[in-house]
């Protein structure tokens, strides 16, 4: 019920208020003076529980009794004051019995004359019972999830390479953090508050070659509404890049928003032990490769676990075909044998070695085996193919015994020789005085049949020595000189061959010192050889007392006006100069053990090749031997 | 005319005496020389008398070949018998292309010898 309207201007706001009263969502009521109802719409009346036509011209008190006093009160106040009073609050009896009781709101206006004298005050009621309840319901959640982020955080706290996070992607596509927690520093270098004002500065963390996958695969797992899962590289404000490992769960929203909830963790420590162990497997591999051994892991009971390399053609088997077997039943039974006693030797000694000679590929084939343990219950056995290694060996070895031989052979002829010429000259003195007596007893007249008989006996036993000798002298030196064009550095480098084993056994260091264009020499290769090592020998002799380091021999070749000029220099003992007269005299000897004929047959050789042999102390330690041989042109 | 002299130089003391004994009984003047120098150190002046030279190719300091040398170089035309307890067909060669009149081995028979300075001496009387 509205008041009439006084004026015919104010038809249409009465019939506007009217509208409000009939509609409004709230209750409404004018009350005059006498605090009695001018109007009331359905609304209020509904909530005082009484129809709007019994109110009018009713007091307060008549209508809400329960209420009476506390409203009373606040109307006097506004129709004292003038002023309005906004969202008081007001409890009203339920309106049945079990029901909560009901809260209001109720602001009041005053309604002024022309006197601004207060007629009536106009009253708009709110029931806000259940939205007071829905604030407290709000609120709790709100503690709760305050409580959960409290967590969160604490959580977060514990994880100093981690962050966890909750966004939200609007449906319109774009994206807002809700909750970072204090790990973005460490993940991505970011304060957490700017992450939350600045979502977009996630993605430009993001190194510049994983940014276009990333987003592109964060977007899929957004519209898809499934997890996310990616590592990607973060590049940090002071330039280094770190790995970061993303996983998120998504969930869809009523209206179309998706939440995304997961963690961020720093993975670089992870990642660099990662790849440690990568590159060292590599390490390992690259080891393994370069090896030229092929390389058995085995069981402590000779099962083969693993080969490397695994095509290897040098396999008596194909891997596939030994491997989860035991070497019992797949080698030969006494090498299997022998390799299972050395198996029982690593479990004790801790490592073992065998030698074993397999028929491969219809040949022979010897190997070395080496065995040490691999972790508490396996076994490395690293074989080597030692076949060639031995025939080198033992081509070394063979090439120095015949070196050995040869040098005896000269020797016995050298001796024969040096034997025969001192044999011969008493021979000679023999003969000639027994020649000379028997011409004396023919020229003398004192003929004795007897004694001439004598005399001619001793000069027949003479000449027959003297063909002895030289028989065994013709055959000792038939066919030996074999004079051909060489270069004398060329020889020398066969010397450097002879004597490599020497070298290493006696820790001398050879240097060799051959200018090229010397002229070439008619010489028996041979027979030269023969000269440069001995003297070399002696030169090696003559150091063994010497520290290691100074034991150096030099062999230097050069052109000299007699044709070319080996020297050979040691830093031995060098000569004493009582001895430098007869170093090439036969059987002349300083050596404990020496026969004195090597410089014997030195000086026999180069003197046969029209050359000069000679010694001479250095100023240093040691002596320097040298011969020279003339040229092929100087020959000729 | 007396004897023609002969000159044995030999380093061997004990051939140098048997062989000047020999020697001088074919009738021959014979002077021992012990080495090259020892001849080379008597006046050249002398060098008329002498009938030829029985040498000792090996011998130390100064070998026969140097001596022969030494001699061709001083162009002292004395023919040369060489002995040598140590000889071989090389050396043989060499001496005679080098112009010896004789090259012996020792031991040797006297008659090998004898003949060696027969021939020696009929050569340098030739000249």
């Amino acid at each position: 019920m509205l008041p009439r309207p006084s004026s015919a201007d104010s038809a249409s706001a009465v019939v506007e208020l009217h509208n409000i009263y009939a509609t409004a969502p709230v209750g409404l009521c004018c009350v005059d003076r006498d605090l009695r109802y001018l109007s009331i719409n359905d609304r209020l009346a509904a909530m005082n529980g009484i129809a709007a036509s019994a109110h009018v011209g009713r007091t307060l008190r008549e209508m809400v009794p329960n209420i009476a006093d506390e409203i009373e009160a606040v109307y006097r106040r506004v129709f004292a004051t003038g002023r309005p009073e906004i969202d008081v609050g007001l409890t009203g009896p339920a309106p049945r019995p079990g029901e909560t009781p009901r809260t209001y709101l109720c602001s009041y206006s005053p309604v002024c004359d022309e006197r601004d004298q207060v007629v009536a005050v106009n009253t708009v009621v709110q029931d806000v019972t259940d939205r007071y309840a829905h604030d407290a319901a709000l609120r709790e959640i709100h503690q709760t999830l305050r409580q959960r982020d409290e967590f969160l955080d604490v959580v977060a706290d514990k994880l100093p390479q981690a962050m966890l996070f909750r966004a939200i992607n609007a449906p319109d596509g774009t994206l807002r953090f809700a909750y970072v927690s204090k790990g973005a520093e460490a993940v991505l270098g970011l304060a957490p508050e700017r992450l939350l004002r600045e979502p977009e500065a996630f993605i430009e963390r993001i190194a510049d070659e994983d940014r276009p996958s990333i987003v592109e695969s964060m977007k899929r797992s957004i519209r898809t509404v499934s997890s996310f899962d990616r590592v990607c590289r973060i590049r940090q404000p002071d330039g280094s890049v770190q790995w970061c490992h993303i996983r998120s769960a998504h969930r869809a929203l009523e209206n179309g928003s998706v939440v995304c909830e997961g963690i961020m963790l720093n993975t670089t420590g992870l990642k660099a032990a990662e790849e440690a162990l990568v590159e060292s497997e590599a390490r390992n591999q690259a080891i393994l490769s370069a090896l030229p051994d092929i390389v058995f892991l085995q069981s402590r009971d000779g099962t083969y676990l693993d080969v490397h390399p695994r095509d290897d053609p040098r396999l008596l088997l194909p891997a596939d075909q030994f491997i989860g077997r035991n070497m019992l039943d797949v080698l030969p039974p006494e090498l299997g044998r022998q390799l299972q006693r050395c198996f029982e030797q690593v479990a004790t000694e801790g490592s073992a070695q065998a030698d074993y000679t397999l028929v491969f590929g219809g040949e022979q084939r010897q190997y070395e085996a080496r065995m040490v343990p691999c972790g508490a219950d396996r076994i490395l056995a690293i074989v080597r193919d030692v076949t060639e290694s031995k025939r080198a060996h033992h081509d070394a070895e063979r090439s120095r015994l015949e070196l050995a031989h040869i040098s005896r052979l000269t020797l016995l002829g050298e001796i024969t020789a040096s034997l025969a010429h001192e044999l011969n000259q008493p021979l000679t003195a023999i003969l000639a005085n027994a020649q000379a007596a028997r011409y004396g007893l023919t020229t003398t007249g004192n003929a004795d049949r007897e004694l001439d008989d004598m005399l001619h006996g001793i000069v027949d036993a003479g000449k027959r020595a003297g063909d002895v000798i030289r028989r065994v002298r013709t055959w000792l030196t038939r066919e030996q000189f074999l004079p051909q064009d060489l270069e004398i550095n060329q020889v020398v480098a066969d010397v450097e061959r002879l004597l490599h084993s020497e070298l290493i056994m006696r820790h001398v260091q050879l240097e060799l010192d051959l200018p090229p264009s010397l002229p070439a020499v008619s010489a028996d290769r041979v027979q030269l050889q023969q000269v440069i090592l001995n003297v070399a020998l002696n030169g090696i002799d003559a150091m063994h007392e010497r520290p290691v380091s100074d034991r150096r021999l030099l062999i230097a070749t050069s052109r000299v006006e007699a044709g070319v000029q080996v020297a050979v220099r040691d830093r031995g003992t060098g000569i004493h100069p009582d001895h430098m007269d007869r170093l090439f005299d036969p059987f002349f000897s300083t050596k404990p053990t020496g026969l004195g004929v090597g410089l014997r047959i030195c000086s026999s050789i180069v003197a046969a090749h029209r050359g000069r042999i000679w010694a001479e102390n250095n100023d240093g330690p040691g002596a320097t031997f040298y011969f020279t041989l003339p040229s092929v042109a100087q020959t000729a | 005319m007396s004897a023609p002299v002969i000159c044995l130089i030999d380093d061997d003391a004990a051939v140098l005496k048997g062989l000047s004994r020999l020697i001088a009984t074919w009738g021959y003047q014979v002077r021992a020389f012990a080495s090259a120098q020892q001849f080379l150190d008597q006046p050249r002046a002398g060098d008329a008398e002498i009938g030829c030279l029985v040498l000792d190719a090996h011998m130390p300091v100064m070998s026969g070949f140097e001596l022969q040398v030494e001699l061709d170089q001083a162009q002292r035309e004395l023919p040369i018998i060489f002995i040598t307890g140590a000889g071989d067909e090389k050396l043989r060669t060499r001496a005679l292309a080098d112009g010896a009149v004789g090259f012996i081995e020792k031991p040797f028979e006297d008659v090998e010898l004898r003949e060696a300075v027969q021939a020696a001496l009929a050569l340098r009387r030739s000249t």
